[in-house]
Protein backbone atom coordinates (compact mmCIF):
# COMPACT_ATOMS: atom_id res chain seq x y z
CA UNK A 1 0.00 0.00 0.00
CA UNK A 2 2.69 2.50 1.09
CA UNK A 3 4.34 1.65 -1.99
CA UNK A 4 1.69 2.57 -4.47
CA UNK A 5 1.20 6.21 -2.68
CA UNK A 6 4.89 6.49 -2.97
CA UNK A 7 4.71 5.41 -6.21
CA UNK A 8 1.45 7.65 -7.22
CA UNK A 9 3.18 10.72 -5.63
CA UNK A 10 6.59 10.20 -7.67
CA UNK A 11 4.30 10.00 -11.09
CA UNK A 12 2.22 13.04 -10.30
CA UNK A 13 5.65 14.78 -9.07
CA UNK A 14 7.50 13.76 -12.55
CA UNK A 15 3.88 15.00 -14.26
CA UNK A 16 4.26 18.11 -12.97
CA UNK A 17 7.62 18.59 -13.90
CA UNK A 18 6.66 17.61 -17.42
CA UNK A 19 4.01 19.41 -18.12
CA UNK A 20 5.79 22.75 -16.55
CA UNK A 21 7.99 22.66 -19.43
CA UNK A 22 5.54 22.95 -22.25
CA UNK A 23 3.12 25.29 -20.46
CA UNK A 24 4.32 28.12 -17.81
CA UNK A 25 8.21 28.18 -17.70
CA UNK A 26 8.60 29.28 -21.25
CA UNK A 27 6.62 32.53 -19.26
CA UNK A 28 8.04 32.33 -15.87
CA UNK A 29 11.87 32.22 -17.95
CA UNK A 30 10.54 35.39 -19.80
CA UNK A 31 9.03 36.87 -16.26
CA UNK A 32 12.89 36.40 -14.46
CA UNK A 33 14.85 37.71 -17.82
CA UNK A 34 12.97 40.07 -19.91
CA UNK A 35 14.06 42.51 -17.99
CA UNK A 36 11.60 45.88 -17.97
CA UNK A 37 8.27 45.37 -19.59
CA UNK A 38 8.04 46.43 -22.77
CA UNK A 39 6.63 50.73 -23.55
CA UNK A 40 4.65 49.74 -27.05
CA UNK A 41 2.58 47.16 -25.31
CA UNK A 42 0.35 46.57 -28.27
CA UNK A 43 -1.54 43.89 -25.40
CA UNK A 44 -2.04 46.10 -22.47
CA UNK A 45 -2.75 49.50 -24.63
CA UNK A 46 -5.54 47.94 -27.00
CA UNK A 47 -6.50 50.52 -29.21
CA UNK A 48 -10.02 50.80 -29.34
CA UNK A 49 -11.93 52.03 -32.78
CA UNK A 50 -14.93 54.00 -33.57
CA UNK A 51 -16.66 56.00 -36.52
CA UNK A 52 -16.09 59.63 -35.54
CA UNK A 53 -18.47 61.85 -35.33
CA UNK A 54 -17.64 64.02 -37.70
CA UNK A 55 -16.95 61.76 -40.26
CA UNK A 56 -13.42 59.48 -40.27
CA UNK A 57 -12.64 56.92 -37.97
CA UNK A 58 -11.66 57.64 -34.07
CA UNK A 59 -8.72 55.28 -32.61
CA UNK A 60 -8.96 55.91 -28.65
CA UNK A 61 -5.62 54.55 -26.87
CA UNK A 62 -5.19 54.27 -23.23
CA UNK A 63 -7.93 57.42 -22.47
CA UNK A 64 -6.37 59.59 -25.80
CA UNK A 65 -8.21 60.11 -29.17
CA UNK A 66 -6.86 60.02 -32.73
CA UNK A 67 -8.48 60.84 -35.32
CA UNK A 68 -8.34 59.59 -39.21
CA UNK A 69 -8.95 62.96 -40.31
CA UNK A 70 -6.31 65.18 -38.55
CA UNK A 71 -3.80 62.51 -39.33
CA UNK A 72 -1.53 61.72 -42.37
CA UNK A 73 -1.22 58.22 -44.38
CA UNK A 74 2.19 57.63 -44.79
CA UNK A 75 3.74 54.99 -47.79
CA UNK A 76 6.94 53.19 -47.68
CA UNK A 77 8.95 50.84 -50.32
CA UNK A 78 6.46 51.98 -52.87
CA UNK A 79 3.74 51.57 -51.30
CA UNK A 80 4.08 48.09 -49.79
CA UNK A 81 3.57 49.43 -46.20
CA UNK A 82 1.64 52.35 -44.93
CA UNK A 83 0.11 53.48 -41.82
CA UNK A 84 -1.33 56.51 -40.40
CA UNK A 85 0.53 59.32 -37.85
CA UNK A 86 -1.27 62.31 -36.30
CA UNK A 87 -0.58 64.91 -38.63
CA UNK A 88 1.82 67.07 -36.31
CA UNK A 89 4.56 64.04 -36.94
CA UNK A 90 4.73 65.80 -40.65
CA UNK A 91 6.83 68.75 -38.66
CA UNK A 92 9.87 66.30 -37.41
CA UNK A 93 9.56 63.49 -40.11
CA UNK A 94 12.74 62.64 -42.66
CA UNK A 95 14.07 60.04 -45.10
CA UNK A 96 15.82 57.35 -43.25
CA UNK A 97 19.18 57.02 -45.68
CA UNK A 98 20.18 53.31 -45.79
CA UNK A 99 16.40 52.05 -45.61
CA UNK A 100 13.04 52.94 -47.07
CA UNK A 101 10.98 54.50 -44.02
CA UNK A 102 10.86 57.46 -41.87
CA UNK A 103 12.43 59.33 -38.92
CA UNK A 104 10.43 61.36 -36.60
CA UNK A 105 12.52 63.87 -34.05
CA UNK A 106 9.78 63.38 -31.54
CA UNK A 107 10.83 65.78 -28.87
CA UNK A 108 11.03 68.09 -31.81
CA UNK A 109 7.24 68.78 -32.24
CA UNK A 110 6.65 72.84 -31.99
CA UNK A 111 4.38 73.41 -28.61
CA UNK A 112 5.76 70.43 -26.88
CA UNK A 113 9.67 70.51 -26.89
CA UNK A 114 11.63 68.15 -24.81
CA UNK A 115 15.38 68.25 -24.49
CA UNK A 116 15.22 64.77 -23.96
CA UNK A 117 15.51 63.08 -27.28
CA UNK A 118 12.92 60.65 -28.40
CA UNK A 119 13.39 59.14 -31.82
CA UNK A 120 11.01 57.03 -34.02
CA UNK A 121 11.64 55.21 -37.01
CA UNK A 122 9.57 53.15 -39.34
CA UNK A 123 10.74 51.19 -42.03
CA UNK A 124 9.78 48.41 -44.17
CA UNK A 125 12.77 45.45 -44.25
CA UNK A 126 11.96 43.71 -47.47
CA UNK A 127 13.02 40.01 -47.95
CA UNK A 128 14.07 39.57 -51.38
CA UNK A 129 16.36 42.90 -51.16
CA UNK A 130 18.37 42.08 -47.98
CA UNK A 131 18.60 38.27 -47.17
CA UNK A 132 21.91 36.97 -49.22
CA UNK A 133 19.65 33.83 -49.06
CA UNK A 134 16.47 33.73 -49.81
CA UNK A 135 15.59 30.43 -48.06
CA UNK A 136 15.38 32.31 -45.30
CA UNK A 137 12.42 34.27 -45.61
CA UNK A 138 10.38 31.63 -43.19
CA UNK A 139 13.01 32.48 -40.41
CA UNK A 140 10.92 35.33 -38.72
CA UNK A 141 12.78 35.89 -35.70
CA UNK A 142 16.37 35.01 -37.60
CA UNK A 143 15.47 37.96 -39.79
CA UNK A 144 14.85 40.29 -37.17
CA UNK A 145 18.17 38.79 -34.98
CA UNK A 146 19.98 40.27 -38.54
CA UNK A 147 18.29 43.36 -38.28
CA UNK A 148 18.94 44.11 -34.82
CA UNK A 149 22.79 43.29 -35.43
CA UNK A 150 22.66 45.83 -38.19
CA UNK A 151 21.99 48.41 -35.91
CA UNK A 152 23.37 47.41 -32.76
CA UNK A 153 26.30 45.77 -33.40
CA UNK A 154 28.71 44.35 -30.76
CA UNK A 155 29.06 41.24 -28.53
CA UNK A 156 26.99 41.92 -25.99
CA UNK A 157 23.63 42.48 -28.23
CA UNK A 158 25.31 39.19 -30.19
CA UNK A 159 25.47 37.36 -27.13
CA UNK A 160 21.69 38.06 -25.89
CA UNK A 161 20.40 37.85 -29.34
CA UNK A 162 21.55 34.10 -30.07
CA UNK A 163 20.66 32.73 -26.31
CA UNK A 164 17.24 32.38 -25.19
CA UNK A 165 15.97 36.14 -24.43
CA UNK A 166 14.94 36.59 -28.14
CA UNK A 167 12.31 37.90 -28.79
CA UNK A 168 11.75 39.73 -25.54
CA UNK A 169 7.94 39.43 -25.88
CA UNK A 170 5.38 38.20 -28.82
CA UNK A 171 2.02 40.42 -28.69
CA UNK A 172 -0.72 39.40 -30.57
CA UNK A 173 -3.05 42.27 -30.81
CA UNK A 174 -6.87 41.99 -32.07
CA UNK A 175 -8.49 45.15 -33.34
CA UNK A 176 -12.15 45.52 -33.88
CA UNK A 177 -12.70 47.45 -37.14
CA UNK A 178 -14.87 50.33 -37.01
CA UNK A 179 -15.36 49.64 -40.74
CA UNK A 180 -16.37 46.39 -39.33
CA UNK A 181 -14.66 42.88 -39.19
CA UNK A 182 -11.56 42.22 -36.73
CA UNK A 183 -7.88 41.65 -37.57
CA UNK A 184 -5.09 40.72 -35.14
CA UNK A 185 -1.79 41.67 -35.71
CA UNK A 186 1.30 40.04 -34.03
CA UNK A 187 4.27 42.24 -33.08
CA UNK A 188 7.57 40.88 -31.67
CA UNK A 189 9.53 42.91 -29.36
CA UNK A 190 12.97 43.43 -28.24
CA UNK A 191 14.41 45.89 -25.96
CA UNK A 192 17.93 47.20 -25.35
CA UNK A 193 19.79 50.39 -24.39
CA UNK A 194 21.82 52.12 -26.21
CA UNK A 195 24.47 55.29 -24.83
CA UNK A 196 25.17 58.03 -27.60
CA UNK A 197 28.69 59.38 -27.49
CA UNK A 198 28.58 61.84 -24.36
CA UNK A 199 27.71 59.15 -22.04
CA UNK A 200 23.77 59.23 -21.85
CA UNK A 201 21.33 56.03 -22.05
CA UNK A 202 18.64 55.60 -23.83
CA UNK A 203 16.08 53.23 -24.13
CA UNK A 204 15.78 51.29 -27.38
CA UNK A 205 12.55 49.31 -28.54
CA UNK A 206 11.84 47.18 -31.41
CA UNK A 207 8.93 46.37 -32.83
CA UNK A 208 8.58 43.58 -35.81
CA UNK A 209 5.65 42.79 -37.61
CA UNK A 210 5.66 40.38 -40.75
CA UNK A 211 4.29 40.79 -43.90
CA UNK A 212 3.60 37.16 -44.88
CA UNK A 213 7.07 35.87 -46.53
CA UNK A 214 7.67 39.14 -48.20
CA UNK A 215 9.26 41.10 -45.47
CA UNK A 216 8.87 42.76 -41.90
CA UNK A 217 7.65 46.11 -41.28
CA UNK A 218 10.05 47.58 -38.52
CA UNK A 219 9.76 50.31 -35.37
CA UNK A 220 12.77 51.58 -33.55
CA UNK A 221 11.70 53.35 -30.40
CA UNK A 222 14.67 55.28 -29.12
CA UNK A 223 13.80 57.39 -25.97
CA UNK A 224 14.58 58.78 -22.68
CA UNK A 225 11.40 59.91 -21.88
CA UNK A 226 8.35 58.14 -23.52
CA UNK A 227 5.54 61.03 -24.40
CA UNK A 228 4.74 59.78 -27.61
CA UNK A 229 3.54 56.22 -26.56
CA UNK A 230 -0.04 56.52 -27.47
CA UNK A 231 0.81 57.98 -30.72
CA UNK A 232 2.86 54.98 -31.64
CA UNK A 233 0.55 52.68 -30.50
CA UNK A 234 -2.25 54.29 -33.22
CA UNK A 235 0.23 53.89 -35.85
CA UNK A 236 1.34 50.33 -35.20
CA UNK A 237 -2.41 49.73 -35.25
CA UNK A 238 -2.85 51.29 -38.78
CA UNK A 239 0.50 49.24 -40.52
CA UNK A 240 -0.88 48.06 -43.27
CA UNK A 241 0.55 45.49 -46.40
CA UNK A 242 -0.24 45.85 -49.83
CA UNK B 1 14.66 -1.34 -5.77
CA UNK B 2 11.86 0.36 -7.09
CA UNK B 3 13.34 3.47 -5.21
CA UNK B 4 15.85 3.35 -7.39
CA UNK B 5 13.09 2.72 -10.20
CA UNK B 6 10.99 6.24 -9.16
CA UNK B 7 14.47 8.18 -8.45
CA UNK B 8 15.81 7.00 -12.44
CA UNK B 9 11.99 8.01 -13.79
CA UNK B 10 12.35 11.51 -11.67
CA UNK B 11 15.95 12.32 -13.52
CA UNK B 12 14.59 11.17 -16.86
CA UNK B 13 11.44 13.65 -16.33
CA UNK B 14 13.07 16.60 -15.22
CA UNK B 15 15.70 16.14 -18.02
CA UNK B 16 12.98 16.14 -20.48
CA UNK B 17 11.23 19.04 -18.91
CA UNK B 18 14.87 21.01 -19.18
CA UNK B 19 15.35 20.17 -22.74
CA UNK B 20 12.58 22.37 -24.60
CA UNK B 21 14.30 25.56 -22.82
CA UNK B 22 17.56 24.08 -24.27
CA UNK B 23 16.01 23.50 -27.16
CA UNK B 24 15.89 26.93 -27.94
CA UNK B 25 19.47 28.09 -26.47
CA UNK B 26 21.59 29.20 -29.79
CA UNK B 27 19.41 30.78 -32.16
CA UNK B 28 21.63 32.22 -35.41
CA UNK B 29 20.42 35.51 -37.41
CA UNK B 30 19.96 35.04 -41.31
CA UNK B 31 22.78 36.79 -43.42
CA UNK B 32 21.91 39.80 -44.92
CA UNK B 33 23.23 41.63 -48.28
CA UNK B 34 22.78 45.09 -49.72
CA UNK B 35 23.71 45.78 -45.87
CA UNK B 36 27.47 47.28 -45.70
CA UNK B 37 25.89 50.32 -43.77
CA UNK B 38 23.80 50.12 -41.02
CA UNK B 39 20.33 50.63 -41.74
CA UNK B 40 20.31 53.44 -38.93
CA UNK B 41 23.19 54.45 -37.63
CA UNK B 42 22.16 55.51 -33.95
CA UNK B 43 25.91 56.90 -32.83
CA UNK B 44 25.66 59.33 -35.33
CA UNK B 45 21.95 59.87 -35.26
CA UNK B 46 21.26 60.19 -31.00
CA UNK B 47 22.49 62.24 -28.70
CA UNK B 48 25.42 64.32 -29.21
CA UNK B 49 27.88 63.11 -31.69
CA UNK B 50 30.70 65.35 -31.64
CA UNK B 51 33.07 62.35 -30.76
CA UNK B 52 31.88 59.98 -33.92
CA UNK B 53 33.58 57.33 -32.65
CA UNK B 54 33.63 56.00 -36.37
CA UNK B 55 30.03 55.22 -35.79
CA UNK B 56 31.15 52.41 -33.26
CA UNK B 57 28.03 53.03 -31.55
CA UNK B 58 28.33 51.19 -27.78
CA UNK B 59 25.40 49.51 -26.97
CA UNK B 60 24.41 48.02 -23.86
CA UNK B 61 22.26 45.89 -22.09
CA UNK B 62 18.90 47.02 -20.28
CA UNK B 63 19.58 47.68 -16.76
CA UNK B 64 23.45 47.54 -17.39
CA UNK B 65 23.77 51.33 -16.60
CA UNK B 66 26.21 50.86 -13.91
CA UNK B 67 28.55 53.25 -16.37
CA UNK B 68 26.43 55.87 -15.97
CA UNK B 69 26.62 56.13 -12.35
CA UNK B 70 30.31 57.04 -12.46
CA UNK B 71 30.23 60.02 -14.77
CA UNK B 72 31.19 62.53 -12.59
CA UNK B 73 35.48 63.65 -12.60
CA UNK B 74 36.59 61.69 -15.16
CA UNK B 75 35.64 58.47 -13.20
CA UNK B 76 34.34 57.07 -16.53
CA UNK B 77 37.50 58.08 -18.85
CA UNK B 78 39.44 55.86 -15.90
CA UNK B 79 36.66 53.49 -17.19
CA UNK B 80 37.69 53.73 -20.92
CA UNK B 81 41.30 53.42 -20.14
CA UNK B 82 40.89 50.23 -17.98
CA UNK B 83 38.35 48.98 -20.92
CA UNK B 84 41.10 49.40 -23.66
CA UNK B 85 44.24 47.90 -21.34
CA UNK B 86 41.43 44.70 -20.98
CA UNK B 87 41.09 44.99 -24.66
CA UNK B 88 44.90 45.12 -25.31
CA UNK B 89 45.80 42.16 -22.82
CA UNK B 90 43.28 39.92 -24.40
CA UNK B 91 44.18 40.92 -27.72
CA UNK B 92 42.01 38.45 -30.11
CA UNK B 93 43.16 38.17 -33.58
CA UNK B 94 40.96 37.09 -36.42
CA UNK B 95 42.39 33.86 -38.69
CA UNK B 96 40.96 33.69 -42.26
CA UNK B 97 42.15 30.83 -43.87
CA UNK B 98 41.45 30.40 -47.66
CA UNK B 99 42.18 26.79 -48.81
CA UNK B 100 41.26 26.04 -52.39
CA UNK B 101 37.72 28.05 -52.75
CA UNK B 102 36.89 27.63 -49.18
CA UNK B 103 37.50 30.61 -46.88
CA UNK B 104 36.93 30.29 -42.94
CA UNK B 105 36.98 33.10 -40.58
CA UNK B 106 38.59 31.61 -37.07
CA UNK B 107 36.88 28.42 -38.22
CA UNK B 108 33.71 29.49 -39.51
CA UNK B 109 33.16 28.68 -43.27
CA UNK B 110 32.10 31.63 -45.37
CA UNK B 111 29.65 30.79 -48.44
CA UNK B 112 30.55 33.78 -50.29
CA UNK B 113 32.73 36.99 -50.54
CA UNK B 114 28.96 38.93 -49.10
CA UNK B 115 29.12 36.71 -46.10
CA UNK B 116 32.54 36.69 -45.38
CA UNK B 117 31.91 40.93 -45.30
CA UNK B 118 29.36 41.10 -43.17
CA UNK B 119 31.28 37.74 -41.03
CA UNK B 120 34.12 40.47 -40.85
CA UNK B 121 32.10 43.54 -39.83
CA UNK B 122 30.53 41.63 -36.98
CA UNK B 123 33.40 39.91 -35.89
CA UNK B 124 36.17 42.55 -36.25
CA UNK B 125 36.97 45.51 -33.96
CA UNK B 126 39.77 47.75 -34.58
CA UNK B 127 43.25 46.89 -33.41
CA UNK B 128 42.18 43.67 -34.14
CA UNK B 129 45.44 41.58 -35.16
CA UNK B 130 44.22 39.66 -39.02
CA UNK B 131 45.72 36.67 -39.96
CA UNK B 132 45.10 35.84 -43.66
CA UNK B 133 46.51 32.31 -44.18
CA UNK B 134 47.41 31.40 -47.73
CA UNK B 135 46.66 27.44 -47.57
CA UNK B 136 47.15 26.49 -51.29
CA UNK B 137 44.37 28.96 -52.01
CA UNK B 138 42.46 29.42 -55.31
CA UNK B 139 44.27 32.24 -57.15
CA UNK B 140 40.80 34.47 -57.95
CA UNK B 141 39.51 33.32 -54.52
CA UNK B 142 42.50 34.78 -52.43
CA UNK B 143 42.49 37.87 -54.49
CA UNK B 144 38.50 38.35 -54.13
CA UNK B 145 39.22 37.90 -50.46
CA UNK B 146 41.88 40.27 -50.28
CA UNK B 147 39.63 42.88 -51.70
CA UNK B 148 36.78 42.20 -49.77
CA UNK B 149 39.46 42.73 -46.96
CA UNK B 150 41.05 45.92 -47.97
CA UNK B 151 37.96 47.25 -48.88
CA UNK B 152 37.33 47.25 -44.75
CA UNK B 153 40.18 49.02 -44.48
CA UNK B 154 42.02 46.04 -42.83
CA UNK B 155 45.34 45.37 -43.02
CA UNK B 156 45.98 41.82 -42.56
CA UNK B 157 49.63 39.78 -42.12
CA UNK B 158 49.91 37.36 -45.30
CA UNK B 159 50.98 34.36 -44.16
CA UNK B 160 51.60 31.14 -46.58
CA UNK B 161 51.18 27.94 -45.50
CA UNK B 162 54.46 25.69 -46.63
Amino acid sequence: MRNIIRKTIVLVLAAVVWFSSFAGIKETFEDIFAGPKVTLDAGKYPVKESKGASGGTEYTVNGRKFSSLRSKEKSVAGGTMTYMVPSAFEQVESPIENITGNRYTLNEIQNEKKANAEDLFVFYFDNEKYLLNLNDKNQREAIEMAIIKNILPGEKINNILERMEFPTKTIKAKYNRAAGGSETKVFDYFTTSFVDSSKKTHNVEFVFTVNGQEGIGCILYVFTESVHKEDILYLMSTIEFH
Amino acid sequence: MKKITAAILIVLMIAASVMPAYAFTFRNAATLKNADKPFIDLGELIGDSEMGQGGNAETSLSGNTDRETEDEDGAGDAEIMADKLIESITKVELVITVHDREVNVNGVKSASMDSLRSNLKYNYKSGMEVKLIDDYAEYHTYSDVLEVIKEMNISPTEVQRP
